[in-house]
């Protein structure tokens, strides 16, 4: 039997990542991954639930009952009611979440909508349930919000769901309140589903207070809300996260869950306990190093003539655009981003990789050390100067 | 000196100051304990006394073993991260306890077990005026130890309430019998069986709350979810208990 490649492919930030790690002295800028370590508070958590035997059978499918209380009780503080022991799954990472929920919600030839730019890997995770993406572009003269007209024009009798990233990776920026219950209206109005993936939610470095959908409760029987530990943590290699909807909605995904994983790795359930038991306190610091980190990033930007960026005032990505008329022999993002790997040793992600109105951007992270990113920088200031005029 | 004595040394130490600090306080104390649940319902708890204008301590999220309770009792939440900020967390401790503010008048407190032992080890910090046990079944957090070894240990925390106080007993399961003759203190159970001293029923779940019936009083519940129903039950029957206690 063969597989069609045109279905579900390795993302382009992982092909990017594998191409690095083939290739010497190579500064990477691609992968949103913390430099931190994970925190010793939650290792330790992890490592007496080890020593105490607690690790090695399954949990229930939807998760330890003592993480989902305690997962509530951190929804509480962000005003989300939603019930521990019927309404939040605990999932192997927040993909594993969103992949579950579209298993579970949609139909071959459904369609979801997807925002332009939006993250890399929401696209295979539609294609698994033999569903469409539908690319709805982004307005970015006004901070990459919402084309509500765009937005009208892409549904269809077919559209299932709104995927929403806020904070929108790769772009930084945090969709309005008004604007998410603009989007919570048309889905009532057109009985849709909508996929809050807030992972970035803890990234905010203005003043600006975040808004999520899933603190109302009249959309609660439509919301599905996705939340990981990796970013906020430290923790993307212990691949947990979790989800939490209304009870009918958690009973359909808690099915394919359990088809897909089982259960979430037990060692991170236990490791994610020990991380909600971290004071709200020691983020701050974690904060204050990437608002350096993102400040020592924009000060490099500032020197590239070929680019243009809005500074992000969320996620730890940049998301600068790429002067076509100032780069020579500029084709697309993706050759551009091969070429700067393979000459100048620095691996980004092409910005088409995050839908069409990513083309001619480049997203970079600085999730990275201080170190890594002044290397990196360095690096892409000689590449852009030899190659635009 | 190994770790383990060292730890022990530092637990004594915690619960004999937390311990303290609570005496010295005169606080009426709520104990809240089970397999799961446990937190909701001591938060539960906390809103139905606040709701009666009391001045009431909640320990904190789950600190709720040997170690945690006395911390949080202590005010030493978050714990310290390195050696030497243990050291004045210490000396902290004893401050606290012995000159510090003294605690209000209820304190709502969560005792967790996950082994043979742990409640007699919590009993030495703080002793029960009223004591709710949420459930007796399986769960996860405690693959080593049976059911049977938990419900005796929840049955050493019912024999340790005040013979004046109340134990409030979540009824729909198969070891509340074992429990309710653990303890020489009034005891009331609740739940969904018709067996139960309080019986709750659902009538109505709309996107604003559930309005559930507790012998035949109607009551609306913010949150879904039958341990939210479980959790608000056993508030009622504490803060009630305490007033009607403040009454005579």
């Amino acid at each position: 039997m063969q597989l069609d490649p045109k279905t579900v492919e390795l993302s382009k930030i992982k092909q990017i990542e594998l191409l690095a790690s083939a290739r010497p002295d190579t500064v990477s800028l691609a992968q949103g991954i913390p430099s931190f370590d994970t925190p010793d508070e939650v290792k330790r958590f992890a490592i007496r639930a080890i020593e105490d035997g607690r690790v090695a059978k399954y949990s229930l499918a939807p998760g330890l009952i003592e993480l989902r209380e305690a997962i509530e009780e951190s929804l509480i503080k962000d005003s989300m009611h939603y019930d521990s022991e019927e309404e939040i799954i605990v999932t192997a990472g927040s993909i594993e979440a969103i992949s579950a929920t579209m298993l579970a919600l949609l139909q071959s030839g459904d369609e979801v909508i997807l925002f332009s730019p939006s993250y890399v890997s929401y696209r295979q995770s539609i294609l698994l349930a033999k569903a469409k993406p539908v690319y709805v572009p982004l307005d970015e003269e006004h901070e990459w919000s919402i084309n509500f007209e765009a937005l009208l024009a892409a549904l269809t009798s077919n559209t299932r769901v709104i995927l929403i990233c806020n904070p929108n990776n790769p772009t930084g920026s945090i969709f309005k309140k008004d604007d998410l219950l603009k989007i919570a209206q048309i889905a009532e109005s057109r009985n849709l589903f909508v996929v809050l993936d807030e992972v970035y939610k803890d990234f905010i470095y203005d003043n600006r207070t975040f808004y999520s959908l899933a603190t109302e409760s009249k959309y609660r029987d439509r919301v599905i809300r996705v939340y990981s530990f990796s970013k906020a943590y430290a923790m993307t290699g212990w691949r947990i996260g979790y989800l939490h909807t209304s009870k009918e909605l958690a009973r359909r995904i808690l099915a394919v869950h359990d088809g897909l994983v089982t259960c979430a790795p037990v060692v991170s359930q236990y490791a994610a306990l020990g991380a909600l038991t971290l004071p709200a306190a020691s983020w701050q610091v974690y904060l204050g190093e990437y608002k350096a980190r993102r400040d020592l990033l924009a000060s490099y930007l500032d020197k590239i003539v070929g680019l243009t960026y809005t500074m992000p005032t969320a996620s730890y990505f940049f998301f600068p655009k790429i002067n076509r008329n100032v780069v020579n022999n500029y084709a697309d993002s993706e050759t551009f981003a091969l070429q700067m790997l393979s000459i100048a040793g620095v691996a980004t992600v092409p910005g088409s990789a995050f839908g069409p109105s990513g083309e001619d951007h480049l997203r970079l992270s600085f999730g990275r050390d201080r170190e890594t990113i002044s290397k990196g920088m360095e690096r892409m200031m000689t590449f852009f100067k030899s190659h635009a005029d | 000196m190994p770790t383990s004595l060292v730890k022990n040394i530092v637990r004594v130490y915690l619960g004999v100051l937390a311990r303290t600090r609570v005496l010295r306080s005169q606080s009426y104390v709520v104990v809240v304990s089970g397999i799961n649940g446990k937190t909701t319902t001591k938060r539960a708890i906390y809103d139905a006394l606040k709701d009666r204008n009391c001045n009431v301590f909640m320990s904190e999220m789950n600190y709720n073993t040997d170690i945690g309770l006395p911390l949080t009792i202590l005010g030493l939440t978050p714990p310290p991260r390195k050696a030497g900020e243990w050291a004045i967390a210490l000396c902290k401790a004893a401050m606290s306890s012995l000159f510090g503010k003294k605690l209000p008048e209820f304190l709502v407190v969560e005792f967790g077990i996950a082994d043979k032992g742990d409640m007699n080890k919590l009993l030495t910090v703080v002793k029960p005026n009223i004591t709710v046990v949420t459930n007796t079944h399986y769960s996860d957090f405690n693959p080593n130890t049976t059911l049977d070894e938990l419900a005796h240990e929840l049955s050493v925390l019912a024999a340790a309430t005040s013979t004046r106080g109340l134990v409030v007993l979540g009824g729909d399961n198969a070891y509340v019998d074992a429990l309710r003759s653990a303890t020489k203190a009034r005891t009331v159970t609740f739940g969904f069986e018709k067996n139960n001293d309080i019986v709750i029923s659902k009538t109505d779940e709309t996107v604003d709350g559930t309005t559930i019936l507790i012998n035949n009083k109607e009551y609306t519940v913010a949150s879904s979810g039958n341990n939210h129903f479980y959790a608000f039950t056993a508030a009622q029957l504490v803060s009630d208990f305490i007033f009607k206690k403040i009454k005579e």
